[in-house]
Parts: structure tokens; C-alpha cells; sequence
């Protein structure tokens, strides 16, 4: 049977990660699953990939990062556990495989997992991905536990602020898992369109990120979100033009 | 060592404001964020950690030599070098 394990074994020519998504696994939807360190993550990722989960290499990084297949419903998706992280603004080797796999391999959807415990803290990777692709749902996790210690989160009000899909969850009990896997398969086909709320920055960067947005589109090509890298540049972030760089030479 | 405060909220609010940086706030106090004065990936990194304006910081522990410290902030223990403590400015109030 052909899982996504063809993607890294040997013999098989080495897929081009801006490809990997559509291509390279036989017309499975990709999704990513994003989230900070211990939000559970992992516990998403297991439940609903049973047993079908291996480890697997994304063609030019050697950190291993696990893919798996979850089915459902008679369909097949291939979800892909990024590292955990608090962001994706690349200050680590962790963060730069997240951004790049978000960014290159432009998944067709990303779970978020957010532990609704410390929602603030988790929001920041939320509002990243979201500038990166639309494509986002968000998994409320441990809402039993944020219930043990007195809060309650408002999921479709949360929705509603941040513009995308936000199913509550308590993984580990396998509550909310079926609700997840049907919102994020009715993004990837189209069904549910979110709308993130994104943040504005100041007027002078506004400003000159849409100005450099503009300059980039040609070398893009529609490949990546051009306001996001126009950003990154603003930023002075050096590793955004390494991966660039390094995708133009893959690919 | 931490000290639980036995002081009424009214008192609390008399204390005098001490304005100062992340890395001379005494281990238990809480302290708010009033600025960053680190730029570039140091500064990213702290706010992505959590350290952003008006955000609640409470050092909780401190290792034998002093640095690094470990604090709580939005739900989370960070451990910082003093150097690093010491780029970001905060307010708590004395005891």
C-alpha cells in the first residue's frame, strides 16, 4: 500500500518540498499540525493517527518530523506533526522547520493546538500561521483542565475574533477529535473559508510592506504570502532569504 | 525564598511603585512589563516568549549562582540570563 512513507524511502526520486503537498502523496490533503510546547500536540497527532504513524524525513532537513495518516469518514488525510513551538519567527532550528514547512510545503490546512489554560500565550502562534496561510483551524485543548481551574473559554465567540475555525477538545479523552477532523476536512475542500482577523501594524510599515509586497510578486509567483515575507524583511530576519534561497536551488 | 503576603489589598495599594529592570525584581514579587529595551532577534524572542507590554512576570526561582533566573510568565516558566532580564524594564510594587 502506498503511504506517506514513500515520500522519504529510498529509490524514490527526492520530492521538491514546494510540491510535496499536492504531488508527492498521491493527491492526499496535507495538513500541518502546529502548536506550542505542551499543548498536547502529540496527543492530537496519536489519536488521530492511530497506529499508522511513522517517522519521516521533509526532503532537505535532516530533523526528523513525523507524518501520519489519519482516516476518516472514507477519506485519507496526511498530517504532519510540526515541533512545538512559540512562535515561527525562526529563532531556532524548530522554528525555521515550522515556518518553512508552513510556508514551502503550503499544507492544505493547519491545525493549531492551543492549550485553553494559557490561551494568551498561545494566541501569538495562532496570529503567525494565520499571516502565513488562511487555511487555519484552531484545536482548543485541555479545556477540562481550564475548567478545573475556573475558566471558560467562549469557543465561537473566539472564532469569531480570530476569523477561523475553533473546535474545543480534550484530546487525550478523544472529545472534540471527530468535530476537529470534520472542520479541518471541510477547509481543505473548500467548504469553510476562514477569514482571519490579522494584525495591523503601523502606518509607516504598512505602508512600506505594501510597497515591497508589490516588488516581490514576480519573484514569488504566487508561491509564497508576499505580505508575510515583505515583513520579514522589514524585520531584517535572515533566515526567510536562506529558505528562499535554498527552495530556489531544490527546486 | 518566597514570602505569601499577609497584607490587605488596601495596603498593597500604598506601597510605593518601584520602576526598575526584570533582573532586580526579588524572587516572589509580581512585576508588569513597561518596556523592552533590547532590539533585533532577542527582543523577538521575548515577546514571543511572553514578555510583551503590561504582561505579569514573577521571578520564582534562581539558580545557586545567581543567574539564570527562572520566571513565571503568562502561564509558562522562562528562564532568563541576567543580561537579558536586565534589557527588560518593569514596575512591582515594594513590600
Amino acid at each position: 500500500m502506498l503511504d506517506a512513507s514513500t515520500i522519504a524511502s529510498p529509490g524514490m526520486p527526492p520530492v521538491k518540498p514546494l510540491q510535496a503537498s499536492r504531488l508527492a502523496l498521491s493527491g492526499r490533503p496535507v495538513v500541518a499540525l502546529a502548536g506550542n510546547p505542551n499543548t498536547g500536540k502529540s496527543t492530537v497527532f496519536n489519536a488521530l493517527t492511530g497506529l499508522r504513524q511513522h517517522t519521516g524525513n521533509w526532503p532537505g532537513k535532516t530533523v526528523a518530523r513525523h507524518d501520519g495518516l489519519c482516516v476518516s469518514a472514507g477519506r485519507e488525510l496526511v498530517l504532519v506533526d510540526l515541533p512545538g513551538t512559540y512562535s515561527l519567527l525562526a529563532n531556532s532550528a524548530e522554528e525555521v522547520i515550522a515556518r518553512d514547512f508552513i510556508c514551502f510545503a503550503r499544507p492544505d490546512a493547519t491545525i493549531v493546538v492551543v492549550d485553553a489554560t494559557c490561551l494568551r500565550r498561545n494566541l501569538n502562534l495562532v496570529l503567525q500561521v494565520a499571516e502565513i496561510t488562511p487555511r487555519v483551524v484552531v484545536c482548543l485543548n485541555l479545556i477540562d483542565e481550564a475548567r478545573r481551574k475556573g475558566i471558560e473559554i467562549d469557543a465561537p465567540a473566539l472564532a469569531r475574533d480570530l476569523g477561523v475555525p475553533v473546535v474545543p477538545a480534550v484530546a487525550r479523552d478523544g472529545l472534540g477529535l471527530d468535530q476537529l477532523v470534520a472542520t479541518v476536512l471541510a477547509v481543505v475542500d473548500g467548504q469553510v473559508v476562514p477569514q482571519p482577523v490579522l494584525p495591523r501594524y503601523a502606518h509607516d510599515v504598512e505602508t512600506r510592506a505594501a510597497r515591497i509586497a508589490a516588488a516581490l510578486e514576480p519573484m514569488l509567483d504566487g508561491r509564497l504570502n508576499r505580505r508575510w515575507v515583505a515583513l520579514r524583511l522589514i524585520e531584517g530576519d535572515p533566515t526567510i532569504i536562506q529558505s528562499i534561497a535554498e527552495q530556489r536551488i531544490d527546486g | 525564598m518566597s514570602q505569601p503576603s499577609s497584607a490587605p489589598a488596601a495596603s498593597h495599594q500604598d506601597r510605593p511603585q518601584v520602576r526598575t529592570t526584570l533582573d532586580r525584581v526579588p524572587l516572589g514579587l509580581l512585576a508588569r512589563v513597561t518596556d523592552l529595551s533590547l532590539e533585533g532577534l532577542l527582543r523577538r524572542r521575548l515577546l514571543d516568549l511572553g514578555f510583551v507590554l503590561g504582561a505579569h512576570v514573577r521571578p520564582v526561582r534562581r539558580s545557586p549562582l545567581g543567574d539564570p533566573t527562572a520566571y513565571e510568565v503568562m502561564g509558562a516558566v522562562v528562564a532568563l540570563r541576567r543580561t537579558e532580564a536586565a534589557g527588560i524594564g518593569v514596575s512591582y510594587r515594594d513590600s
